[in-house]
């Protein structure tokens, strides 16, 4: 199983696939590229069922992306004349769906170092050099981003069941009680960060300058295996890229 | 007419056992019923799966003869009040004040009315001296009680109180204990979820405990 794999191969892993959907800009690229991250996920132990159903909320605001860079991304072929004005270009259709393409593919890039355990993530970006402090508050960033979630979905819940109708209230009200939320949901997250941060530090957190790790990271065959082809398959895609073959 | 869960089976995963099983029970206006269990043992899920929160994967709620599961939350909060396990995931105004008459100003009420129920919550909850505080500077016990005022704003006819005794002296709970009796009184329905066993039994009609996914009563006795 490649959720096994070190985090430091998932690093340079997500890392080459990133940089191919930053390097190729066509959707014909950018497509396979996707089908590859997509078809990795499982092997990372990732539900591709539950990140489809995840994904699905985000495509309303995709396909309002796509038709934003159909309308105003400027192209030659236009789909649509009326007198003088044209739009929707085709030109403007590939950005937008590239675009589309380009982030899902870094999503599944994120959903593959997700499948280290925190520790060991924080480990793979120390073993890189990185202050363990910051490495630290890296992981501990994205793993409290569900957290956070959770409690803003209990605030929500908790509103509704104070009577409160936000489907069948008038837009202006529903932003004020949204305005409202805000304020109380940011302080939420701050006190919760200074306990954090104050019970990290009465758990030594920074009192000696360097920190040894309770399991030690090793680098084995199947590590090896999997930086050499990312590399040298993202190599080969982009020098072919360069040259004009692809 | 009572709040009804019939045969309820309930898990979080198809792939998992059932955490709760053929749960069946009834709750009537004027009545407490105390739900008691190790942690773990699905109280908090079965109380929200009461609330609408979650849905049962089969079997039936129903409160005042309509299914809960045809009902929106907003609905469902008019008629049963929540109060959380944790108190701070159900504050989210930034004063006292605000928290308890938060879902009031969002009824047709005459003038004066919905200040003068928040003065008597705040009164009775003893928070009137933090009024203008914000909710998250308060000790766990004053957010608890603040909480309870929050829902009890609304003036629902059945409550599900989710731990209430938590974080509360001795004197506070014995306020609550009064109160809870007030509320019965006043032909209240209460689903009380406690691990404090002398608080139950004092306040409850029935007791019953989950235990391996299953509903019994009568087996605690007090």
């Amino acid at each position: 199983m490649l959720k096994q794999l070190d985090p430091r191969s998932k690093f340079v892993l997500s890392g080459v696939i990133a940089t191919l959907a930053v390097i190729f800009n066509h959707p014909f690229f950018l497509a396979p590229i996707l089908i590859l991250a997509l078809g990795l996920l499982p092997f990372f132990a990732c539900n591709l069922i539950q990140v489809f159903s995840r994904m699905r909320r985000l495509l309303v605001i995709l396909g309002g992306l796509v038709i934003i860079q159909a309308i105003f991304y400027p192209g030659t072929t236009y789909l649509f004349t009326i007198g003088e004005f044209s739009f929707i270009s085709l030109e403007g259709i590939l950005q937008g769906t590239s675009l589309v393409l380009r982030l899902f593919i870094i999503l599944c890039c994120g959903l593959i170092l997700a499948s280290s355990p925190p520790a060991v993530f924080v480990q793979g970006l120390v073993a890189w050099s990185l202050p363990y402090e910051l490495a630290y508050m890296v992981s501990l960033g994205i793993r409290f981003l569900p957290l956070l979630r959770e409690e803003a979905n209990d605030v929500f819940t908790a509103l509704q069941l104070r009577g409160i109708d936000l489907k069948r209230m008038p837009w202006g009200q529903q932003f004020k009680i949204y305005k409202s939320l805000f304020f109380p949901l940011v302080t939420m997250a701050i006190l919760r960060s200074k306990q954090i941060a104050l019970s990290m530090e009465a758990r030594a957190f920074r009192a000696y300058p360097r920190r040894t790790f309770l399991h030690s990271l090793r680098l084995k065959k199947m590590d090896f295996t999997a930086i050499f082809l990312s590399i040298f398959g993202g190599f080969t895609l982009i020098i072919l890229h360069l040259k004009g073959l692809i | 007419m009572p709040l009804i869960a019939n045969n309820l089976f309930f898990r979080f995963n198809n792939n998992q056992d059932f955490l709760l099983e053929n749960i069946n029970l009834e709750l009537h206006r004027g009545e407490c019923m105390a739900l008691l269990g190790e942690n773990g043992s699905g109280k908090t899920t079965l109380s929200k799966l009461l609330i609408g929160i979650l849905k049962p994967e089969k079997g039936e709620i129903s409160i005042d003869g309509e299914k809960i599961r045809d009902l929106p939350l907003a609905k469902i909060g008019e008629r049963i009040g929540y109060l959380f396990q944790n108190p701070n995931r159900q504050l989210f105004c930034s004063s006292v004040e605000e928290e308890v008459g938060f879902a009031l100003q969002f009824r047709k009420s005459e003038r004066g009315e919905s200040e003068k129920i928040v003065s008597e919550l705040l009164g009775f909850f003893q928070l009137d001296h933090l009024r203008a505080k914000f909710p998250f500077t308060l000790s766990q016990g004053e957010r608890q009680r603040l909480a309870l005022a929050a829902i009890m704003a609304l003036d629902p006819p059945f409550f599900i109180l989710d731990e209430p005794t938590t974080g509360l002296d001795p004197r506070r709970k014995e306020e609550l204990f009064f109160y809870l009796q007030k509320l019965l009184k006043d032909n209240r329905g209460i689903l009380l979820i406690s691990h404090d066993h002398d608080f139950a039994c004092n306040l409850a009609n029935q007791i019953g405990e989950l235990k391996n996914g299953k509903l019994e009563t009568g087996v605690i006795k007090c």
